[in-house]
């Protein structure tokens, strides 16, 4: 019999084909994805009904126009950008999506506490390190997995409308939209997992992420832009320019760093063309930085998180 | 004979609460160890720091000659470690399960390995069964393989009969024998069964408020007292003392 310790890339792939596997026989996890999934149907079928209803009226209008001798504008369809039909995306990501995230970062950790596996695992000759990366790689790999089918639905929804305008720039935009998706989709999931890491209930482990995410979500666009909770999901906030005044000012130096759902929406507005962003003081550089930053301060405190993982009292004590 | 675990001076605090004090022991390879001790006295951390799951407050201790905290890695491909109420992913079989953590400690032919160590249990029918549909002492074999998967010289098991009927102590008795006859284990074991002990282990020691109370071979033992009841005789005035 021979046996060898295993490098920490080894001990990656490893610890994230047994998070996937895990994963995928979670009711939770594989529920909130079709839930996740039914929504990206919802939406094409609204982009897909919207345009149809317009083509359709077009189609009638223009033999009467003809027959009245007027002029016939063009397709209105044709002037819509064709990535902004899914502008109901941008709320699905940052509803559904970043809950599913959360769940699945969450399960991880979890499957191996409440398996009580976890002095198993780490009574061999593993790097925790490694295993902290294998589950960081399962989560990207189950976000990406998602969003690319909801990219693929929303391709094909696309290519069935006609009148729409598809070019190299349209496919492109819809790949941003999804890279961004996927950015704020795995900020979540890291945070779902360094919560099931560090507390040491399931409950607070699970509470307490949903209530950063609800946070993040609809309090702090209020304080630092005057943005209620429901115009919190409306991508067309985006376009809202804060309020001035010494508070405002305040709040939006301090918590707009942090502010990853409204860089989201900037950049995902910005990409759907939904709005211009114009008149906001939001630029899509510093929105991309606010979410890479947020991800790597992420990963780097997960990997923390679960070096500091006590094997001994490892189990949920709920 | 080769020293396989040593402790020297081993000490634990948990917040002011010193759960093991000045412990110092040598066990030698080959040996079934039997390590006694009422609940909480300190047994379970011992092992906890022998796995290198724990950092002892002061003092030493190696395992094949790795010192479990300077040398954490190496010790840990020396071991297998059975918790207590072992617990594996209740979603996959046996086989996936065994896989994962024959992969995990870096065995070369995980298949291989996982077969020979069921047939050396005699479970290889539990293979394609869900852990979560296993009875306890289906559970406790499958534990025991994942253990010694990679064939370690030494085998950590913390109450390993803790919840099993008489005939699922009995069968993990004798397999506990054989691993160490057969395959050279050096079996070191908590309990607080005295009658474990005295079927199974070649040397005892009791443990009790974390100190170190007695210790000797199993020979020894037996010569001092006649049979398992002055065994217990022995254990319970031992705790006794300690307490007073």
């Amino acid at each position: 019999m021979t046996s060898r310790s295993l490098s920490i890339f080894e001990t990656a792939r490893l610890s994230a084909f047994a998070a996937i596997k895990i994963g995928l026989r979670d009711h939770t996890v594989v529920l909130l994805a079709a839930l996740f999934f039914a929504m990206v149907l919802v939406s094409a079928y609204l982009g897909w009904s919207a345009t149809g209803t317009v083509n359709s009226i077009y189609a009638k209008a223009v033999p009467v126009l003809q027959a009245q001798g007027k002029p016939v504008p063009a397709n209105p369809v044709g002037d819509t950008p064709p990535l902004s039909l899914f502008r109901n995306m941008v709320t699905y990501v940052a509803l559904l999506g970043a809950l599913a995230a959360l769940v699945l970062g969450h399960q991880t950790v979890a499957a191996d506490r409440k398996a009580g596996v976890v002095p198993l695992l780490f009574s061999r000759p593993v790097n925790r390190t490694g295993i902290a990366l294998g589950k960081t790689s399962a989560i990207i790999l189950a976000v990406v997995a998602v969003l690319a089918a909801a990219g693929f639905i929303n391709a094909l929804t696309m290519l069935v409308l006609p009148g729409l305008s598809l070019g190299g720039a349209v496919w492109l935009g819809l790949i941003k939209f999804y890279s961004v998706s996927a950015l704020y989709m795995l900020a979540f999931g890291l945070l779902g997992a360094i919560c099931a890491a560090a507390f040491k209930t399931e409950s607070m482990a699970l509470l307490i992420p949903v209530t950063v995410w609800l946070t993040l979500t609809f309090i702090v666009p209020q304080i630092t832009a005057n943005i209620g909770p429901m115009a919190a999901l409306n991508p067309q906030s985006a376009n809202l320019v804060a309020p001035t005044g010494a508070f405002f000012t305040l709040t939006s130096s301090i918590l707009g760093p942090i502010s990853i759902a409204e860089s989201y929406r900037y950049l995902a507005s910005s990409v759907l063309e939904i709005t211009s962003g114009a008149g906001t003081t939001t630029t899509t550089e510093g929105a991309l930085m606010t979410l890479a930053i947020a991800n790597l301060a992420l990963a780097w405190a997960f990997v923390f998180t679960m070096k500091r993982l006590d094997a001994c009292r490892s189990n949920y004590r709920d | 004979m080769t020293i396989a675990i040593k402790m020297n001076q081993l000490t634990k605090c948990y917040n002011g609460f010193v759960a093991l004090n000045d412990l110092t022991l040598e066990i030698k390879q080959g040996e079934i160890f039997g390590f006694l001790g009422h609940n909480g006295a300190g047994k379970t951390t011992t092992i906890n720091i022998l796995t290198t799951l724990l950092a002892p407050t002061s003092g030493t201790a190696s395992v094949c000659g790795c010192d479990v905290v300077a040398q954490s890695m190496k010790a840990r491909s020396h071991i297998g470690y059975v918790p207590e109420n072992v617990r594996l992913y209740d979603s996959m079989t046996a086989l996936e399960n065994l896989l994962f953590f024959a992969k995990l400690s870096g065995v070369g032919e995980p298949r291989e390995s996982i077969d020979e160590t069921l047939a050396i249990l005699d479970c290889p029918q539990l293979l394609t069964m869900r852990i979560g549909e296993m009875s306890k002492g289906q559970r406790q074999r499958i534990g025991l393989a994942q253990a010694i998967l990679h064939r370690p010289e030494v085998l950590f098991l913390d109450e390993p009969t803790s919840g099993l009927d008489p005939l699922g102590i009995k069968t993990l008795r004798d397999l506990i024998v054989k691993l160490n006859r057969e395959l050279g284990m050096t079996v070191f074991m908590n309990t607080h069964l005295i009658s474990e002990i005295s079927k199974t282990c070649t040397s005892i020691a009791v443990l009790s408020q974390g100190r170190l109370a007695y210790h000797d071979t199993i020979e020894g033992v037996l010569a001092r007292f006649k049979d398992d009841q002055t065994l217990e005789d022995l254990y319970l005035s031992l705790n006794a003392t300690q307490a007073a």
